[in-house]
């Protein structure tokens, strides 16, 4: 008598077709349960805010101590009331910011969101770091720059969003190195994390500018420096420009002279309105429209026999808003060959031009 | 004479909605509140209030579409309306005032601010 | 006798071991696009969108909205893509001819002016009659040619588009407000991306306003409950789970973005082509990415593109014949790619997938069920065999189409009602016991009359817009 029941490949398929089904099963009813305390919490937070909010407006109208008032909520409703608070830390500034910040900085909750950055779980230091640099807690400063050095990317990203609205100038420049341990930290994440500076951190940046080698931060401190409209970053800005191989160097540098009105980049703009590559081309065409002069005009011209699109583009709305009464000779232009392109786009930026008035 | 203003306005943000709400009563105007730009430009011909208050960034109906819509119709196109926005796009802005707004508030905002403001634009009229 | 029974049996092994395939392929590619997902949503979660926007290099974006016929939805339409989030972008609405009052229509609503317009490019279409523009809202731009079908209406769209990326909707496509700030993502992060895809969700059952979605909920027909769960695992989790391997072969027609510069350098889209959504992009793949392997195709998973699937057998038959169709068009045109390792995996994995389990599958998998049933009526197929078999045909979906409903769950949570996940998972379970060998029938019928010459339009179907 065998106890080994004797399986064929196809009965063993079967069967592991079936425990996969079992398995997939277990998974929904997980996903319910999950679905179902959320949706508990949910109710629990509702009911929160609708107690808390009369308390809250009365409040910020009033003079109230904040510690009394946290004192009335209990240590488990932390998290719901800070997730209320939320919104208004993003609306207000002002006389009900300091009263909100207050909320969180001379009272409970401030120690206990310190402990929930200490935390190991990833989940619990974001929200921490979240509300720490909205709440502008200068007390997290120190746990936050430790926090930067985490293997983990989406703590990274908090921590580093939290000390760039503490403005702590300290922490910029790890936040700018760290990022390249990661592969997924765009330069885009990059930007939003530290335009949420306030502009004391472009002193420093400059400083740096000056000996940096790498590209990106090259790139990105110069797109802060437009974002804040630091004027004095100027001649390193223009320095770097002159020398550099990377196009986005060159086109945010570009973008800079434009955005705080450089004219001493006017020179390197002659020869840079004839870069092989299109996107510099059109970039000066762009920043032509704000810094150049009657001197550019038949640079630009020739500008629009070029090979691309966009260069062609932007060479006629620059010509428009740059030379007085070129708007005649651009239509003449215009008409003059129906069926060559440069020709076809003057005709279009005319009807745009006609039709808004 | 009930002297008692009514503003109305459109936000999408319920707790910013539900604060504005409790500021201006405590400052003695009537609120009527929209949670977004359907159905404003018709609340304000029914109830005609002495100003109107505006979110730009609303789902389905946006700021400047209701904007353009109240200074086109004659009956309401005298009631100053003020933007509230949370762009510092400019060009959201200026095109605000050119299609007839009063003034803008940009957010984040102080609300004693605010309020203020509002008063002096009615004790202009 | 013994040589019939190994024969059978060998080919019933076959069968089996390609349902196994079929279904574990998906399986693998459900879990990797979610791992996609995750990454995804963590990356998006820190971002203000329209404030990076100034500070990074957005390009303006031309949304190409082709029209036939629309004349009871057109204007909305448009009010509503007008408010879309993007500080810089044009509307070209090209109405293809329509022989209703869809133009009239335009003219009625939104101050329209006639403008003299040469185009910039020279792609394919039809001839234009007119262009227009509007003095109230000056990013809009109106073309108004002869018919041509959609793929025709498109080029001529691009030939007058004034922006370096080219986005194509349709026009009852129900965007979200934000669609474009997100579509434009992949584009500023990496340079090589030509084309991006956005992730179609199924409108039926929701509350829509406006053209905005105002309230996410499902369809009462079971048809369109059955076709949300499809979604999920065939187009969401399924074929973009190739996105590691750079080898998205279709994206929707419903909601795309292209570089211009792209679609110009392959000579724009097919006309008279069935699946001119797909077409296209194996077309990028085959002449952009030989000498340039590192462009990107890619998607985005973010659910911006809602759209209303057919709740009638009828229509939903003729869609997915279609499909079908359009299938085989695009991979025997590009018939170059198959096993060419000049094009990498797409080569040598992707298209091959594509051509043996999307193209020839419904021919299998019908062969397959009357080969085995067959076989079993005549006695040699043993039960554990025919068990086996049953259980890899049919269970083993039931397998993928309710973890594909659980990887929503765990990611996007688009569905807010409790009552909506588990009537999900039993549309899940269900699907599977007809609807699935449904569609595979209709499929099958489409490679017939594809391959006895009934590739082409019908006469009615030509001059409009099918989905």
């Amino acid at each position: 008598m065998f106890l080994i029941i004797d399986i064929d490949i196809f009965t063993f398929l079967a069967l592991t077709i079936f425990a996969l089904l079992i398995l997939t099963y277990i998974l929904v009813i997980q996903v319910v349960l999950l679905r179902l305390y959320h949706g508990f919490q949910t109710k629990q937070q509702q009911n929160f805010f609708a107690e808390w909010e009369g308390k809250f407006f009365n409040y910020l109208e009033g003079n109230e101590n904040p510690a009394a008032l946290i004192k009335k909520i209990g240590r488990r409703k932390y998290l719901y009331l800070l997730r209320y608070l939320r919104e208004f830390f993003l609306m207000l500034k002002g006389e009900d910011f300091q009263k909100l910040s207050s909320l969180i900085n001379d009272t409970k909750l401030q120690p206990f969101l310190l402990s929930q950055l200490k935390s190991g779980a990833p989940k619990k230091i974001n929200e921490a770091a979240y509300f720490l640099g909205l709440a502008k807690s200068t007390a997290s400063i120190k746990l936050l720059r430790k926090k930067l050095k985490s293997p983990n990317a989406s703590v990274f990203l908090s921590s580093a969003l939290a000390l760039a609205r503490l403005n702590d100038s300290e922490a910029v420049f790890d936040i700018l190195r760290s990022a390249r341990r990661f592969k997924f930290v765009s330069k885009d994440s990059l930007l939003a994390i530290l335009s949420e500076y306030s502009d004391d951190v472009c002193a420093p940046l400059l400083q740096n500018l000056k000996r940096e080698k790498n590209v990106l931060i090259q790139s990105i401190t110069i797109t802060l420096f437009r974002h804040f409209k630091f004027y004095q970053a100027g001649e390193t800005v223009l320095k770097i420009m002159v020398y550099s191989q990377t196009k986005e160097v060159i086109i945010e540098s570009i973008k800079y002279f434009a955005g705080i009105e450089f004219y001493e980049a006017l020179t390197a703009l002659r020869t840079l309105i004839n870069n092989p590559k299109a996107e510099i081309r059109t970039e000066v065409l762009k920043a032509l429209a704000v810094l150049g002069d009657a001197s550019f005009e038949q640079r630009i011209w020739d500008r629009m026999y070029d090979s691309e699109y966009e260069v062609q583009y932007n060479a006629v709305i620059t010509l428009l808003k740059l030379i007085p009464g070129s708007e005649e000779k651009i239509s003449k232009f215009a008409y003059s060959d129906l069926k060559d392109r440069a020709a076809a786009i003057a005709r279009m930026v005319l009807s745009e031009r006609s039709i808004r008035n | 004479m009930n002297d008692r203003k009514t503003i109305l306005f459109a936000e999408d943000t319920i707790h910013i909605a539900k604060l504005l709400k409790f500021k201006l009563e405590k400052e003695g105007f009537n609120l009527i509140h929209y949670p977004s730009g359907v159905g404003v430009t018709e609340g304000v011909l029914k109830n005609k209030p002495d100003l109107v208050l505006l979110d730009i960034m609303m789902p389905v109906k946006d700021g400047l579409t209701v904007l353009k819509e109240l200074k086109s119709a004659p009956e309401i196109a005298h009631i100053p309306v003020v933007l509230l926005t949370a762009n510092s796009h400019e060009e959201y802005v200026v095109k605000g005032l050119q299609l007839g707004a009063i003034d803008y508030i940009l957010k984040p905002f102080a609300s004693a601010e605010l309020v203020l403001r509002i008063k002096n634009i009615l004790k202009m009229r | 006798m013994e040589i019939i029974k190994y024969i059978v049996f060998g080919f019933n092994s076959l069968i089996l071991l390609y349902f196994l395939a079929v279904c574990s392929i998906y399986i693998t590619l459900n879990i990797i696009a979610f791992f996609k997902m995750i990454h995804y949503n963590r990356t998006v979660k820190y971002l203000d969108l329209k404030r990076v926007f100034k500070l990074s290099n957005y390009k303006p974006i031309s949304v190409i909205v082709p029209a036939y016929n629309e004349a009871n939805g057109i204007v909305e339409s448009i009010k509503s893509l007008l408010q879309l989030e993007y500080p810089d972008f044009q509307l070209v609405v090209v109405n293809d001819g329509s022989t209703d009052n869809t133009l009239q229509k335009i003219f009625e609503n939104f101050s329209i002016r006639q403008v003299s317009f040469t185009p910039f490019y020279k792609l394919k279409s039809q001839p234009i009659r007119s262009v227009f523009m509007s003095s109230e809202y000056p990013n809009l731009i109106v073309i108004d040619k002869e018919n041509g079908g959609k793929a025709d209406a498109i080029n001529a769209g691009i030939n007058l588009a004034k922006s370096p990326l080219i986005t194509v909707i349709d026009a009852d496509s129900v965007l979200e407000r934000d669609c474009l700030l997100k579509i434009v993502r992949p584009f500023m992060e990496d340079e090589n991306v030509i084309a991006v895809g956005g992730t179609i969700r199924i409108a039926n059952g929701c509350q829509i306003l406006h053209g905005n979605i105002m309230e996410v909920a499902l369809a009462k027909s079971w048809l369109a409950r059955f076709q949300v769960v499809e979604y999920l695992r065939a187009f969401l989790f399924g074929r973009n789970g190739f996105d590691v391997l750079n080898g998205i072969l279709i994206i929707s027609g419903a909601f795309s973005c292209f570089s211009r510069d792209a679609l110009i350098q392959i000579d724009g889209y097919r006309e008279g082509c069935i699946g001119e959504d797909m077409e296209i992009i194996v077309r990028m793949h085959r002449k952009l990415r030989k000498d340039n392997p590192k462009l990107r195709i890619t998607f985005i998973p973010d659910p911006v593109c809602w759209t209303e699937a057919p709740e009638t057998f009828k229509v939903l038959r003729s869609q997915r014949m279609r499909w079908q169709k359009g299938t085989v068009d695009s991979i025997l045109l590009h018939k170059k790619l198959f096993m060419n390792p000049a094009y990498g995996w797409i080569g040598l994995l992707v298209f091959p997938y594509f051509a043996l389990f999307e193209m020839l599958g419904p021919v299998i998998e019908i062969f397959g069920y009357f080969f085995f049933f067959t076989s079993f009526m005549l006695g040699f197929v043993t039960i554990s065999f025919a068990v086996a078999f049953l259980t890899t045909a049919v269970l083993y979906g039931v397998v993928l189409s309710v973890l594909s409903v659980i990887l929503e769950e765990l990611s996007f949570q688009r569905y807010p009602k409790l009552s909506q996940l588990l009537t999900l998972i039993v549309a899940a379970f269900l699907e599977n016991f007809g609807y699935r060998q449904l569609n595979t029938w209709w499929r099958f019928r489409a490679m017939i009359e594809y391959f006895s010459g009934k590739r082409h339009w019908g006469q009615m179907e030509k001059k409009g817009f099918a989905k």
